[in-house]
Formats: structure tokens, C-alpha cells, sequence
């Protein structure tokens, strides 16, 4: 093939091909919403409220983490517990949950306990991930892999199942309005050990983050 | 040149003027707490264009900031469960927020009772911040409310059930009174810039406030959100307001005021400049006695109780 000519410039042709080639390219990447599943924003919120509304009962086993060095549990025998349990790292169904709790593994643990196979829950990430029926986890330093930071009227336009992100910290899924402006969200909360319904919450708790919409989300 | 270098050194001068942090006096106490005199600790300016009222007292500086000490439970092990005054934090990581105090009251003679829910007990501080008792109760509190001056009510933290408490920490039967006095409301906005307040019961004597209409007159921000904090003896309302950019895009210029209007509906003062930079966000933030404000700030240092005379 023949270089640039004389004065510098590219010939036509070659800028021709460089031009067909990096359109044969783009429509060969499909958009990133058509790499993760369609889900209904009434089954994320479904999901949402199975997790928060389930109740559960702590087992004396429950309260054990033998693979956890130091580990400390958030309940008490026999406890009556509703919202399935804050397990830093963890990503299960509430099926799961109490697949794990019936084989005697501990209900929850906290992030300084390290990630442990021998507790059973759902973290902040995991939970959205759940209700955004994703098969592997999304941590929220990663959720920009599937969801896309809005631009919009936060204070009118988020839908259920959006949520707001603040990466490295903490994930909550945006419910509904009331009507003196605070929101309620769903999130799995370390500091109330469980997923929770969170109501009346105001604006000054999400200053630091970013709404955020699943690209697969359908109305 | 010289017009040139001398706006430069203006520009740079009131650029170091609005960095430079209000001094502090304060005196130390024998426990290691602080207590401030009429701090400003870093927070968000007031709205532009925003003018008082005629008749309205705008309160722009705290009365005063008490701060006590926190320390990190997930890498202070050998300190957790020895000190009685420092509150305990779990600090932030990665998919995990921090967790600490988030509820407080103030007692009748002005001592501020604290959740500490990580070590499953409240504290006891005196009004110039010394620990001055413990009470523990067994799990963690996450809202505690004063029930005279002997005496807490606690909502847990890990399964929503209320509690009542003696300050020797023996749980006791749930009494009349322990409820809350404000009497309930419904709360709207209205628009981007008003909202209203219509009272719905009243309180235990019978009483209550006339509805209220919210207005928020800088033309540039939008009414965010509205929410009773208290009405006291005197059946004043105190509402906290966010507001924020007009646009609605963004958080970041979010401001939070309070409010006292009269009983006949009429605003009386706004407190201004309410930092809300906090680092482990309060769920009780704001408790009213005696016509002074009370602020909940936990930050990763310490964990501050910012006061506001209204009066």
C-alpha cells in the first residue's frame, strides 16, 4: 500500500477504509442494554419486597459462623426476624436464604468479618443485583457495568427500581415519592442487619450519591 | 498589567478569606471531650438570593458545638468495651456504609442521652459533653427518646421493636406518655416552591398548631422535601426544609433550614447553614427543648451535638 503523499495528508481512499471499517465495528458491538437481561420494573420491585417481608426464625445453629474468626451474630435464639439477613458479600434468594439457614449456616455477617462461605444473606449490591435478576454479583464500584447514571428531575422522575448509588459504600433501590418529598427505598442495611423498607427518608442521606437505572429495566 | 495583577491578588485574597475556618475557643475537660463555643464547622451557604423576612430572626451561627469522641470498633479492639465516653463507628468500606450513633434526646435538665448501638447501649453525656453513665440494654438501639428524665424508650435496631428502659438499664413496662407529642399531619408539597402542613390530631391536652403554608422565595432552588421535626409547649411547629437546585439534577447543592412558626401559622425564625455533611447519617437528626434546636452530627472523628438557641 502506498504511504501518505507528498504534502502529508491521507489519501481519500485509505481514509475511505479507515471510516468503513470503524462503522463495520460499532454496529458489530451490540449497545450494552442488549447484554443484560429485560426486567419489569413490577418484578425488581416484587423481589424487593419478598426480601424485606420474609420471616424467619434464628436456629441456635444460625448463630454460628464456624469458618469466621470472632464471629458475632445480630440475633438471638429463636428470634423472630422479617427481611432476610445483612451478609456482606453475600447475594442470596430468599430460597437460598433459607436453604442455607436449614443446612445450619449463620444468618448474616458484617464486612470486618471478612466474606465467608458459612453465612447466608444479601448485602447492599447483592440485594440490587437480585432485583435486577442478575446472575453474578455487582458490586457498586461495578454497577455502571449494567446501569446507566440519570440525568433527570430526581426529585419526580425516578422510577421504581431505579436506585441511588454511591460507589464503594452503599446501594438503595428508590421505591415511591410521598408527598412531602422524602422517598422510601428498599435496601439490605448493615446497620439494621437485614433488608429493610426504608420510608420517609430525606434528600440530605443521598447527597453524596449518583440515581442510577438498569439498562434492561422495562416499564 | 498592573489592573491585571491587582484583580488576581483580590480574586486569590477572598478566595482565602472563604477557606480560612471561623477560630474556635474551646477548653478540654478531664474525659478528653471538647466543648466548643460558637463554631462553624464546615457546611453549605446559605441560598443565594434569599431575604429575610421583615419580623423573622434568621439564626446563621450555632450557639454551640459539643463534640464527643468516637473510636473504630474494627481497629481499636483493645479499646472496645473499656472507655465509657467515646462512641463507637464501624467505618466505611467497600459496599458497606459506616455504621454508629444515629439517635438522640435531650433530657429535661439538658444532659443528651446518645445510641451507641455498636457496644448495645445508650450513653449519658452532661450539656458540656462529659460521659456521665452508660445504660446498657442488650442490643442496638436504633431510636432512643426520653421518657422523663429516668427513663428511655429504644426502638431496635435489628427487628423494630420498642423498648423502654430505666437508667440502670432494667427494661420496663411500656407507659402512656412515652408517645410522641406532636400531633400527626399531612405533609405536601405543593409545588417547587411550597408546601403545606395540615394538622390531622392534636396533641394529648388537646391543642394544636394552625396549618401551615411553606414558601421558599430564592428563585433559583426548588422545594426538595418538608418534614415536622417537633411543636413544642408553646404549640410552635418547627419543619425542616431541604431545598436544592432548580433543575432537580443534581444533590450536591442541597441545603437543609429550620423553620419555627408561630401557633397562628406565621414564620418566627430560620436557622440557617445546618451542616449536613455527615458522615454516618443521623435518623433522629433534630430534637427541640426549650426553644432551642439540637443537632445530631456524627462524623468520622467524633460525633457532634450542634446547638441552636431560638428561643
Amino acid at each position: 500500500m502506498s504511504g501518505p503523499s507528498s504534502d502529508g495528508r491521507v489519501p481519500v481512499w485509505r481514509a475511505c477504509l479507515l471510516l468503513a471499517a470503524a462503522a463495520i465495528l460499532v454496529a458489530a458491538t451490540p449497545p450494552l442494554s442488549a447484554s443484560v437481561p429485560a426486567v419489569a420494573r413490577a418484578d425488581m420491585m416484587a423481589v424487593a419486597k419478598e426480601m424485606a417481608d420474609h420471616r424467619w426464625v434464628c436456629a441456635a445453629a444460625n448463630l454460628l459462623a464456624p469458618c469466621v474468626k470472632n464471629y458475632r451474630s445480630a440475633w438471638h435464639v429463636n428470634q423472630r426476624v422479617t427481611g432476610v439477613a445483612y451478609d456482606w458479600g453475600g447475594m442470596d434468594t430468599v430460597a437460598a436464604f433459607d436453604g442455607k439457614l436449614a443446612a445450619g449456616q449463620g444468618a448474616g455477617s458484617h464486612a470486618d468479618q471478612g466474606v465467608s462461605t458459612c453465612t447466608t444473606g444479601a448485602d447492599c449490591s447483592g440485594f440490587v443485583s437480585i432485583c435486577w435478576k442478575q446472575t453474578q454479583k455487582f458490586g457498586t464500584a461495578t454497577m455502571s457495568q449494567i446501569a446507566t447514571v440519570l440525568t433527570v428531575n430526581i426529585f419526580r422522575e425516578l422510577k421504581p427500581g431505579d436506585a441511588l448509588n454511591k460507589p464503594g459504600s452503599h446501594i438503595v433501590l428508590f421505591v415511591s415519592y410521598n408527598p412531602d418529598g422524602t422517598i422510601n427505598v428498599y435496601e439490605a442495611s448493615g446497620q439494621r442487619s437485614r433488608v429493610v423498607l426504608s420510608r420517609g427518608v430525606p434528600w440530605s442521606r443521598f447527597r453524596s450519591y449518583a440515581p442510577i437505572r438498569y439498562n434492561g429495566a422495562v416499564d | 498589567m498592573r489592573a491585571y495583577g491587582a484583580a488576581l491578588c483580590v480574586i486569590a485574597a477572598a478566595v482565602a478569606g472563604c477557606s480560612r475556618e471561623a477560630p474556635r475557643s474551646s477548653s478540654v475537660t478531664a474525659s478528653g471531650t471538647t466543648t466548643t463555643s460558637a463554631p462553624q464547622p464546615p457546611g453549605r451557604s446559605p441560598s443565594p438570593g434569599s431575604t429575610p423576612q421583615a419580623g423573622v430572626r434568621v439564626i446563621d451561627a450555632m450557639t454551640a458545638s459539643v463534640k464527643i469522641p468516637v473510636v473504630r470498633i474494627d481497629t481499636d479492639p483493645q479499646t472496645r468495651g473499656d472507655a465509657l465516653g467515646p462512641l463507637t463507628i464501624r467505618i466505611e468500606r467497600q459496599d458497606r456504609e459506616p455504621e454508629g450513633p444515629q439517635s438522640f434526646d435531650v433530657l429535661p435538665d439538658g444532659r443528651f442521652v446518645i445510641a451507641d448501638p455498636l457496644r448495645d447501649r445508650l450513653v449519658v453525656y452532661e450539656p458540656g459533653g462529659k460521659a456521665q453513665r452508660e445504660i446498657p440494654i442488650g442490643g442496638a438501639a436504633r431510636v432512643v427518646a426520653a421518657v422523663g428524665s429516668e427513663a428511655v424508650r429504644i426502638v431496635s435496631a435489628v427487628d423494630g421493636t420498642a423498648h423502654t428502659f430505666d437508667f440502670k438499664g432494667r427494661e420496663q413496662p411500656a407507659t402512656r406518655g412515652a408517645e410522641s407529642q406532636t400531633p400527626r399531619a399531612a405533609v405536601k408539597l405543593d409545588d417547587d416552591r411550597s408546601g403545606s402542613v395540615q394538622w390531622t390530631s392534636t396533641r394529648s391536652d388537646g391543642r394544636r398548631p394552625a396549618d401551615l403554608r411553606v414558601l421558599i422565595d430564592e428563585a433559583k432552588n426548588r422545594l426538595a422535601s418538608l418534614q415536622i421535626i417537633a411543636v413544642d409547649e408553646e404549640q410552635r411547629p418547627y419543619i425542616a426544609v431541604e431545598a436544592a437546585d432548580r433543575s432537580g439534577r443534581s444533590l450536591e447543592s442541597l441545603s437543609k433550614t429550620v423553620r419555627r412558626y408561630s401557633p397562628g401559622g406565621a414564620l418566627e425564625a430560620e436557622v440557617r447553614k445546618i451542616p449536613i455533611d455527615y458522615y454516618i447519617v443521623p435518623v433522629t437528626e433534630f430534637r427541640v427543648v426549650g426553644g432551642v434546636l439540637y443537632q445530631l452530627m456524627p462524623r468520622q472523628d467524633a460525633v457532634f451535638i450542634n446547638v441552636w438557641t431560638i428561643k
